[in-house]
C-alpha cells in the first residue's frame, strides 16, 4: 500500500498497548489474533506518535523534531514502518481531507 | 454412553472447594476414595465455609469388561473412559485444574507462595524446577502455599488460592516426603506422585494475596545459581506464553498481566540447588517489597 501524507494511521481497535513504566520495549497484544507484538527503534518511536488523530506527516514531524533528523532523512522510513504495522494487523488507515 | 449408576459408585471423598464450587467424589473402590481423601487434603472445604449452591461430582469407576480399566464421570458427562490404573489419580488432578481455567480467566502456569504476605509467583512450562521451589519455599522457609500449575488473578490482581497437591518426581528434593502412601493406594500411583503440601509442613494459604515477585525458574542439574533481572517487556512476553486464557479471553487477561509486572519485580532463576534458589528467592521478595 502507498502512504499519503494526509492519511491518518489509527490503531486497531482490537490492539491493546503496554507501556512498560521501566523504560523497556511497548508490547501490543492483539485479542483479535491472541498474537504479541513488541515494538523496539523506530517501530516504539512511531507507535508512541500515532494518538489516532495525527496524519502521516504529522507522524513525520514529530518524530523528525523528536530526533533532530530531516524530514526527507526520516519520511521514508516511517512509511515503512508504518506498512510493516499495517501488514501485521495493529493498524489501519482513515483517509483525511486534511493535506499539508 | 450413559454413566453408570452413582449406586456403584459407594465411596465417597470430599466435599473439597474448588475454584469457589464444592466438589465430590464418588468412587467404586474404597482403596481410591482414601487416597484422594489423602492427596486432595488441602482442598477439603473448611469448617467455616458455607456449601457452595451446587457441587460438581465426579464419578470414578473401575470395570472389568472387556478390560480392566478405569473412568471419570463429571455431573454426568464422560471426562475420559479408558483410564489404566496408574493414571486414573492424575487424571482426577488434571479435571480439578480445568475446573479452575473455566471459571478463572487469568489463570497462569505457575506456582505460588506467599512470603511475608507477598506472593511469590514461580512460572514456567512443566520440569522448569518451578514445582521444586515452591515445595521447597513452603518446607523450609515457611511460605504459604497457594497453588501449583495453575494460578489464577482475579480482578483487582490478587493471586487466589488452589492449593493442590505438587506433582514429586523421584528426583526431585522432596521425594522422601512423597513416601506416605498407604499400602491399599500404591497401585495408584504413578512415577509422579501428588503430595499435599500440608505433609511437607508448609502452611496452606486460604485467601488471595498481592503479588510481589515474579519468578522465572530454570533447574538444570549441577549448574551454579544465576539471577537476571527481566524488564517489564521480558516478562509481559514470557506470562503471556504460560497464560492459555488469553486466547479466549484476550484483552482483559492482557490488562491484569500488565497490572502484574507492572507492580512487580520479576526475575529469571538457573539453578541446580533448590535450598540455595530458595534463598535467593526469598531475599529477593524482600528487597521487592522495600522498593515498593
Amino acid at each position: 500500500m502507498s502512504w499519503q501524507l494526509g492519511d491518518v494511521p489509527v490503531a486497531t481497535d482490537s490492539v491493546v498497548t503496554f507501556v512498560p513504566t521501566d523504560g523497556s520495549d511497548p508490547v501490543l497484544f492483539d485479542a483479535a489474533t491472541a498474537r504479541l507484538h513488541r515494538l523496539a527503534g523506530p517501530s516504539a518511536t512511531v507507535w508512541a506518535a500515532i494518538d489516532g488523530s495525527r496524519t502521516m506527516a504529522d507522524v513525520i514531524d514529530l518524530v523528525s523534531a523528536l530526533h533532530r533528523i530531516e524530514v526527507v532523512a526520516t519520511a521514508a522510513d516511517i512509511e515503512t514502518t508504518l506498512e510493516r504495522l499495517r501488514t501485521l494487523g495493529v493498524l489501519r488507515v482513515a483517509r483525511s481531507p486534511r493535506r499539508r | 454412553m450413559n454413566p453408570p449408576p452413582v449406586s456403584d459408585a459407594v465411596h465417597s471423598a470430599g466435599p473439597f472447594r474448588v475454584a469457589e464450587r464444592d466438589v465430590v467424589v464418588r468412587t467404586s473402590c474404597v482403596d481410591f476414595a482414601a487416597l484422594v481423601s489423602e492427596v486432595f487434603v488441602d482442598l477439603r472445604r473448611g469448617p467455616g465455609d458455607a456449601p457452595s449452591t451446587s457441587t460438581i461430582e465426579f464419578l470414578v469407576v473401575a470395570v472389568a469388561e472387556p478390560e480392566p480399566h478405569w473412568a471419570i464421570w463429571r455431573d454426568g458427562e464422560a471426562c475420559e473412559l479408558e483410564l489404566r490404573e496408574d493414571a486414573v489419580l492424575v487424571q482426577l488432578q488434571w479435571e480439578l485444574n480445568r475446573l479452575v481455567i473455566e471459571r478463572y480467566r487469568a489463570v497462569v502456569h505457575s506456582g505460588a507462595v506467599a512470603i511475608d504476605g507477598r506472593v511469590v509467583l514461580l512460572a514456567g512450562r512443566s520440569h522448569s524446577g518451578k514445582t521444586t521451589l515452591t515445595g521447597t519455599l513452603c518446607a523450609h522457609y515457611g511460605g504459604e502455599y497457594l497453588t501449583d500449575e495453575a494460578a489464577s488473578l482475579d480482578e483487582e490482581g490478587r493471586v487466589r488460592p488452589y492449593p493442590r497437591p505438587l506433582g514429586l518426581r523421584p528426583t526431585s528434593p522432596l521425594w522422601s516426603a512423597a513416601a506416605w502412601a498407604s499400602a491399599g493406594a500404591v497401585r495408584f500411583l504413578p512415577e509422579e506422585q501428588l503430595v499435599p503440601v500440608s505433609r511437607l509442613g508448609g502452611p496452606v494459604g486460604r485467601a488471595p494475596r498481592w503479588p510481589g515477585l515474579v519468578v522465572f525458574p530454570h533447574f538444570r542439574s549441577g549448574s551454579s545459581l544465576s539471577i537476571t533481572p527481566l524488564t517489564q517487556a521480558d516478562a509481559i512476553e514470557r506470562l503471556a506464553h504460560l497464560t492459555p486464557g488469553l486466547v479466549r479471553h484476550g484483552a482483559e487477561v492482557f490488562r491484569r498481566l500488565m497490572r502484574l509486572v507492572t507492580s512487580t519485580v520479576s526475575i529469571d532463576v538457573a539453578y541446580g540447588d533448590s535450598e540455595a534458589a530458595a534463598q535467593c528467592v526469598v531475599e529477593a521478595v524482600h528487597r521487592a517489597r522495600g522498593a515498593s
